[in-house]
């Protein structure tokens, strides 16, 4: 694949290294400090051009404007849109992927046109807030940008669908149990599997369901 | 009328003033609480700390009430990104950019509808201009 990313600091530079490990890309990586620029071309098979990425004729002028992907990885949240919003505009590059630095600039980047945007802020909130979640429902992994969830359970001895077939559940819309873990094994289950007291569920769901799924769940 | 200034720089103060002097209700939003400093005394309107992309700095700033937003600190795709939000986000009437980067602010200006000001392209069209007007009064020359 033909990437160009936006940014040598860390995230960059690790995101390099980790795409090189595993594949044959070609990578474009744009940095504007030149000691930076230095180094990681010294140490890495990939393109090193010393330029701020976000101006406009950028991406023409390294020869990266047939990208299939651009990665803005900066540090700062609006040099990652703007790149992401030339690529598209401009250079018609497919997949645009920005990192956002403040997890509640999901929502405007996704308004803005980029196509993916990762936070490492929020998932790491998310990390913390599942193994410290009260209850036993809860969110192992957000994904399709927020709309798709996918969700965990223990199931108690009070609940109403202990020992039912998951076919005579009655299980929400748009919700579908697509693992249950059992004394250590793991089963793709069927409509006629029964749900036992100690089991594990995980249930794809859409996230606007994902009221609907706990109060059934609980 | 209501305007939100971002960016209390140079240009955002002496702006956020001047309308200020004119009687319209200003909020001045900057991340660097002594850039306020600029203001002067006699400023009648609000200030606020913060970054101008963040919703909830917006939202204390007053944006859901303002009739005009001005993005002017030197950050080109701070401003711009200030804009977006302020007007796709927040419905925000009238929006202004400062982008520094000509070519950029001719890119957003056709691309995404940006009421863009360069600041850099004005300046040097008018200097110009006046170099123009000097060199043919002084030698005859009809340009």
């Amino acid at each position: 694949m033909k990437i160009a990313i936006i940014g040598g600091g860390k995230v960059g530079y690790y995101l390099v290294k980790t795409l090189l490990d595993r594949g044959k890309h070609s990578i474009t990586l744009f940095e504007k400090d030149e000691d930076r620029c230095l180094d990681i071309a010294e140490e890495l098979d990939c393109l090193v051009i010393r330029a701020d990425g976000t101006e406009v004729d950028s991406l023409a002028l390294a020869g990266a404007e047939d990208s299939d992907v651009l990665v803005a990885v900066s540090g700062q949240d609006q040099d990652n849109l703007v790149a992401c919003q030339i690529a598209k505009t401009r250079y018609h590059i497919e997949k645009t992927i920005a990192r956002v630095n403040n997890p509640k600039n999901h929502n405007v980047f996704k308004l803005l046109g980029v196509d993916a945007t990762v936070s490492s802020t929020g998932i790491i909130a998310q990390l913390i807030e599942g193994e410290l979640s009260l209850g036993d429902v809860h969110t192992l992994l957000t994904f399709e940008r927020g709309e798709l969830e996918l969700i965990e359970a223990v199931v108690s001895k009070d609940a109403r669908y202990v020992d039912k077939k998951i076919s005579e559940l009655g299980f929400p819309k748009n919700c579908i149990i697509v693992a249950v873990y059992r004394s250590g094994k793991v089963m793709i289950p069927s409509g006629s599997t029964v749900i036992r007291v100690d089991d594990k569920v995980v249930v794809m769901t859409l996230t606007r369901n994902k009221e609907n799924l706990k109060r059934f769940l609980e | 009328m209501y305007v939100i200034i971002a960016g209390c720089g140079r240009l955002g103060a002496h702006l956020a003033t001047s309308l200020s002097d004119k009687g319209l209700d200003v909020a001045v939003v900057d991340g660097d609480s002594k850039n306020f400093s600029k203001l002067g005394f006699g400023f009648d309107g609000i200030t606020v700390i913060g970054v101008p992309i963040d919703e909830d700095v917006l939202r204390k700033a007053g944006i859901e009430n303002a009739d005009a937003l001005a993005a002017v600190s030197q950050d080109d795709n701070l401003n711009i990104m200030t804009a977006l939000i302020a007007r796709d986000m927040f419905n925000v009437p009238k929006v202004y950019v400062r982008v520094g980067d000509p070519e950029k602010a001719e890119f957003y200006r056709k691309e995404y509808k940006l009421e863009t000001l360069s600041l850099i392209s004005y300046g040097s069209d008018f200097i110009e201009g006046l170099i123009k007007d000097y060199s043919s009064r002084d030698r005859g020359a009809v340009r």
